[in-house]
C-alpha cells in the first residue's frame, strides 16, 4: 500500500491509498509500525482507501491500541463507506472515538444503534 | 517470463468458463439431480478461482472462493438445488463476469461493486445454512438495497411468521462468538455472518471481549483475534442461530445464553465492558484456553490444500462412470485471431480470381495438357476456398443458446411461464452474420414473450398448456439459411394491424390486402398496436429496426400468424459467401452469373421452339415450367432467333422456373463484389463479379428475380410458403 505522509507542526498526516484487506494487512502492518514512530499525533485520512475487510479493521484497531499504549494520539478522518459499515456493524465508533460525518441517507443505512460510547482501550488490549 | 500473453489467455478462458457456467446452471435448474453438472460447475469455478489467484486478481479470487464453497456443499449433498439457489448462482455468475470484465480493462471494482459483491456473498452463505426460504427473503431485501438509490431507506427484513420451523417467540439473548485465529486464513470474514445475523434479528449491542487484541507491534496481522458478545432480540431458535455460523463451524465458537435480569443493562456505558470483571475475564480466558487447545486438532479439518482438492476432483471425474469429459477432449479447438482469418480469406479470393484467369487463357490457347492441368488447379483452389470459408462458419447454436437465459429472465419478470426450444442449432453461418443477427432475434423473442404468449390464466382458459413455448428452428435451403422464431401464443390481431395501417396511411380503404401484406406493415416505423408500452416492447421502435438489420444482411423477414394459435417470424439470409460458384450465361450483350447451387438443369431450345416473347409456360417432360425471358425482364436489346437459345432451370424452394438466355458459357468461380451504394437494392441482382478476362458479370439474385418477374407478368405459381413448424 502506498502512504502519503505530511509532517505538520501538530503531527503527521497519513494518507494511505489502496486496499486494506486480508491480502495486504501483513505488508501494511510493517509499513505502519515504521510510520507510527515518526510522530506523537497521527492524523489518518482514509479517503484513498479502496476497500477494507474485518482483517483491515482489526489492523486499525490494533494500531489504535498501540497508540494508546505509547501515549500517541490517533485521529481517523474521511472514513470510506465500507469502513463506516464495519464500524456500525461491530459497534466500534466508541472504540476509535473519531467523528464520523454522515449524511441523512447514510444515517439510515448505518444507524449506529450501539457502540458509540467510549470504552476503555486498556481492557481490550492483550498484553504479552 | 512474459505474463501478458498468459494474462490474455486467462481472460479468454474465464469468458468461456463463465458462459459454460451459465448454461450449466440453466441445465441444473431443469434437472436438479444432475450430479455431473454440479461437478462440472464446481470445477469451472475452482479453475477461475485458482487462475485468478495466480494472476493476482484478488477480488475475483475472493468472490469465486465463496461461490466455490457453496458449490462444494451442493456437491457434498449438504444442500439441495432450489430455484432460489439457482437464482443466486446466476446473479453470482453475473457479478463474477463483471469483476472479470473490470479486471480485463485493468480497472478495480468501485465501492458500489464491492458492496454488491459483499451482499451476494452473504446471500450465498445464507444458502449454506439451509435457510433457503429465509435466503429468499434476504435476497429480496439485500439485493433490492443494492439496486436502490442512495436516498432510499434500506427495507426492513420481512418478519417471519412464528409458525415456521426454526423460529420461536422473540427472545432476548446474549450470543458470544469467538473467532479462531485461522478465520481469515480460511477465507472467512466474520462481518458476513454478523451482517446476516443482524438482518434476522435486532442487535441491541455488540461488545468486544476484554483482552482480545494485541497492539500493532505484537500483532500477527493475518490471524483473527476477535471475540464478541452480541446482545440481541430474535425469533430464531438456537439451532437456527447456530446454523448461520455452521459453514465456518471450525473457525468459530459460539454460545447462546438468555439475557436475564441480573446481567447489567446495556445502557451502562464503560461498565458494560466489565459487568462482572472476575467472571467475565476468567470465562473469556477459559474459553480462549479451550480454543487454543482444540486449535491444532481442528486445524486439519479445515479446507484441504488445493493440491488435495485437485486430486479429489480428478479421482471423482474418473470414478463417475460417464465419459463425456473424455469425448469432449477429443475435439480440440484452436484459438485463432480473427484478423488472421480475414487475411487468409482475402488471399484465397485473389487466388480464385487468378486461377480463373489462367483457365480462361488456357482455354483460349486450346492446348489440351495445359487446360487439363489448369482445370485440376481450379479444382484444388475450389477445395481451398471451401475450407477457408468454412473456417468463418459458426454453428448458430452459439448465438441461440444465450437466449435460454434471456427467455428465463424475461418470463420471470413478466410473470409468464415460457420455455425456449431450439432446433437446428448446428446449422452454420458466417461469423459476422451471426453477430448481426443477435439483436433482431432478441427483439423478436421479446415481442413473442411480451405480446404473443398469454398469461397462464388466459392460456388455461383457452385450453392451452400453461407453459408457453417459443421455438427457434434453423436450416439451410439452397443458397440461404432460414431461421424461424415461432410462439404458440395468441397470434397477431389482423384487424388491429389493418386499422393501424390505414390510420397511418399505408393502406387505403377499399384495398383488400392479404394477411402477409398486412403484417409486413408491422415493420414500418412508428408502428405499434400494443395497448400499453412495457419496458421491453410496445414503443413502436422494435420491428423496423429488425427490418433494417436484416436488410443490411441482404436478407428478408416475414410474418405468419394464426389467431389463437401463434405467430412465426421467418428470416431468410443469403449464404452468398465471398466467392461464388456460378454458371455464366450471355443474354444479349451482357454476362450474367447464375449461382450454381440454384441451378437444376439446362435445356437447349431447338430451332422450332423459338421464342416469340409471348411464351411463358413450357412443357418439360410433362411439367409445366414457367419461363422468364431474361432479356425482356432487364430490358436488354432483343437478340434474334438466329442464335440458338437456352433455358436455365433454376430452383427456389420447391419451385422450378426457367430463365431464357442466349448462350451458355460454362462454370465460373469468382469473387463477388457487392453492388455499390448507389445501386441500393437493385431488384434481381445480387452483386457483380469480375470474370477472368476482366469483364463484369452481374450475379442473378434468384429470389428477387422471381419476384420481379411475378410483378411484371403473371407467372404461374407463387413464391413458396414455408409451413409453420409444429411444436
Amino acid at each position: 500500500m502506498e502512504f502519503e505522509i505530511h509532517h505538520v507542526s501538530e503531527g503527521a498526516t497519513i494518507l494511505p491509498r489502496g486496499e486494506l484487506t486480508i491480502y495486504k494487512v501483513a505488508q501494511v502492518q510493517k509499513q505502519l509500525i515504521e510510520i507510527v514512530q515518526t510522530a506523537d499525533r497521527l492524523f489518518l485520512d482514509l479517503e484513498g482507501l479502496d476497500s477494507i475487510d474485518t482483517a483491515g479493521l482489526q489492523l486499525l484497531m490494533s494500531l489504535k491500541l498501540y497508540c494508546h499504549q505509547h501515549n500517541k494520539e490517533l485521529q481517523i478522518t474521511n472514513h470510506p463507506g465500507a469502513l463506516i459499515a464495519l464500524l456500525d456493524l461491530y459497534g466500534l465508533a466508541g472504540f476509535f472515538g473519531d467523528k464520523i460525518k454522515l449524511g441523512p441517507e447514510q444515517r439510515q443505512t448505518w444507524p449506529f444503534a450501539y457502540g458509540t460510547r467510549k470504552i476503555s482501550l486498556d481492557e481490550v488490549l492483550t498484553r504479552p | 517470463m512474459d505474463f501478458s500473453e498468459a494474462n490474455d489467455t486467462f481472460f479468454a478462458e474465464c469468458e468461456e468458463l463463465l458462459s459454460k457456467i451459465e448454461s450449466g446452471l440453466l441445465v441444473l435448474e431443469s434437472d436438479p439431480r444432475n450430479e455431473e453438472e454440479i461437478h462440472s460447475l464446481f470445477r469451472a469455478i475452482h479453475t477461475i478461482k485458482g487462475s485468478a489467484g495466480m494472476f493476482g486478481y484478488e477480488s475475483i479470487e475472493d468472490f469465486a472462493h465463496t461461490f466455490e464453497n457453496v458449490l462444494q456443499k451442493l456437491r457434498d449433498q449438504q444442500i439441495q438445488v432450489t430455484e432460489a439457489l439457482i437464482d443466486t448462482f446466476l446473479k453470482s455468475r453475473d457479478q463474477l463476469a463483471t469483476l472479470v470484465s473490470l479486471a480485463s480493462n485493468a480497472q478495480s471494482p468501485d465501492e458500489a461493486c464491492e458492496t454488491q459483491s459483499n451482499q451476494l456473498k452473504e446471500v450465498l452463505l445464507a444458502h449454506l445454512s439451509g435457510l433457503a426460504d429465509a435466503a429468499r427473503t434476504t435476497e429480496g431485501s439485500v439485493l433490492q438495497s443494492a439496486a436502490a438509490d442512495a436516498d432510499q431507506a434500506e427495507s426492513d427484513p420481512v418478519p417471519d411468521s412464528p409458525v415456521e420451523p426454526g423460529l420461536t417467540a422473540t427472545r432476548h439473548l446474549i450470543v458470544t462468538l469467538h473467532f479462531r485465529t485461522q478465520t481469515f486464513r480460511d477465507g472467512f470474514d466474520p462481518a458476513s455472518f454478523l451482517r446476516y445475523l443482524r438482518e434476522k434479528s435486532g442487535f441491541i449491542d455488540v461488545k468486544l471481549l476484554p483482552a482480545t487484541l494485541p497492539a500493532l507491534d505484537q500483532l500477527d496481522a493475518e490471524s483473527c483475534y476477535l471475540s464478541l458478545q452480541i446482545e440481541l432480540r430474535t425469533e430464531l431458535d438456537d439451532t437456527a442461530i447456530k446454523a448461520i455460523f455452521e459453514f465456518a463451524a471450525d473457525d468459530v465458537e459460539l454460545s447462546i445464553e438468555p439475557r436475564d435480569a441480573t446481567a447489567s443493562p446495556p445502557g451502562s456505558g464503560p461498565a458494560a465492558l466489565t459487568p462482572d470483571p472476575a467472571e467475565q475475564s476468567t470465562g473469556a480466558a477459559s474459553q480462549l484456553a479451550s480454543v487454543a487447545s482444540t486449535d491444532t486438532s481442528t486445524a486439519l479439518a479445515i479446507n484441504p490444500a488445493p493440491e488435495d482438492l485437485d486430486d479429489e476432483t480428478e479421482a471423482e471425474a474418473a470414478k463417475s462412470g460417464n465419459n463425456r469429459n473424455l469425448t469432449e477432449n477429443k475435439r480440440t479447438f484452436l484459438r485463432v485471431d480473427s484478423e488472421k482469418l480475414d487475411v487468409l480469406v482475402n488471399f484465397v479470393g485473389e487466388l480464385v480470381t487468378s486461377s480463373a484467369h489462367i483457365l480462361q487463357i488456357a482455354r483460349t490457347f486450346g492446348i489440351k495438357e495445359v487446360i487439363e492441368s489448369t482445370e485440376e488447379l481450379s479444382a484444388l483452389v475450389s477445395e481451398i476456398r471451401d475450407s477457408a470459408l468454412q473456417l468463418r462458419m459458426i454453428p448458430i447454436g452459439q448465438v441461440l443458446n444465450k437466449f435460454q437465459r434471456i427467455v428465463r429472465d424475461i418470463s420471470h419478470e413478466l410473470g409468464k411461464d415460457v420455455e425456449l426450444r431450439i432446433f437446428g442449432a448446428e446449422t452454420e453461418l458466417d461469423k459476422s452474420v451471426i453477430e448481426s443477427l443477435s439483436d433482431p432475434l432478441m427483439h423478436i423473442i421479446r415481442n413473442a414473450i411480451d405480446h404473443g404468449i398469454e398469461s397462464e390464466a388466459d392460456r388455461s382458459a383457452a385450453g392451452k398448456a400453461a407453459r408457453g413455448t417459443i421455438t427457434i428452428n434453423s436450416w439451410h435451403e439452397t443458397g440461404e439459411i432460414v431461421i424461424e422464431v415461432s410462439d404458440d401464443g395468441k397470434g397477431i390481431h389482423r384487424e388491429r394491424v389493418l386499422s393501424k395501417a390505414m390510420e397511418l396511411g399505408y393502406i387505403n380503404a377499399g384495398e383488400n390486402p392479404t394477411d402477409s401484406e398486412i403484417f409486413k406493415y408491422l415493420f414500418y416505423p412508428g408502428f405499434s398496436t400494443a395497448g400499453s408500452v412495457t419496458n421491453l416492447s410496445g414503443r413502436g421502435v422494435g420491428l423496423d429496426v429488425v427490418q433494417k438489420n436484416i436488410d443490411s444482411l441482404r436478407g428478408k423477414v416475414g410474418i405468419q400468424s394464426r389467431t389463437g394459435a401463434g405467430t412465426t417470424f421467418q428470416i431468410r439470409l443469403p449464404l452468398t459467401l465471398a466467392i461464388i460458384d456460378g454458371f455464366l450465361v450471355r443474354v444479349a450483350n451482357s454476362s450474367f452469373v447464375i449461382p450454381l447451387d440454384m441451378m437444376d438443369e439446362c435445356i437447349e431450345l431447338g430451332h422450332d421452339d423459338h421464342v416469340d416473347g409471348q411464351m411463358d409456360v413450357m412443357n418439360i417432360r410433362g411439367e409445366a415450367l414457367g419461363i422468364i425471358d431474361t432479356a425482356q425482364l432487364y430490358n436488354l436489346p432483343d437478340s434474334h432467333t438466329t442464335v440458338r437459345r437456352n433455358i436455365v432451370v433454376i430452383r427456389y424452394g420447391d419451385q422450378r422456373t426457367g430463365l431464357l438466355v442466349d448462350e451458355l458459357l460454362g462454370e465460373v468461380q469468382s469473387v463477388i463484389k457487392p453492388m455499390g451504394k448507389i445501386y441500393g437494392k437493385l431488384a434481381g441482382i445480387g452483386g457483380s463479379t469480375i470474370l477472368g478476362d476482366g469483364t463484369v458479370a452481374l450475379i442473378i439474385d434468384v429470389a428477387s428475380t422471381l419476384e420481379l418477374a411475378r410483378h411484371a407478368r403473371a407467372l404461374p405459381g407463387r413464391l413458396p410458403d414455408r409451413k409453420l413448424v409444429g411444436a
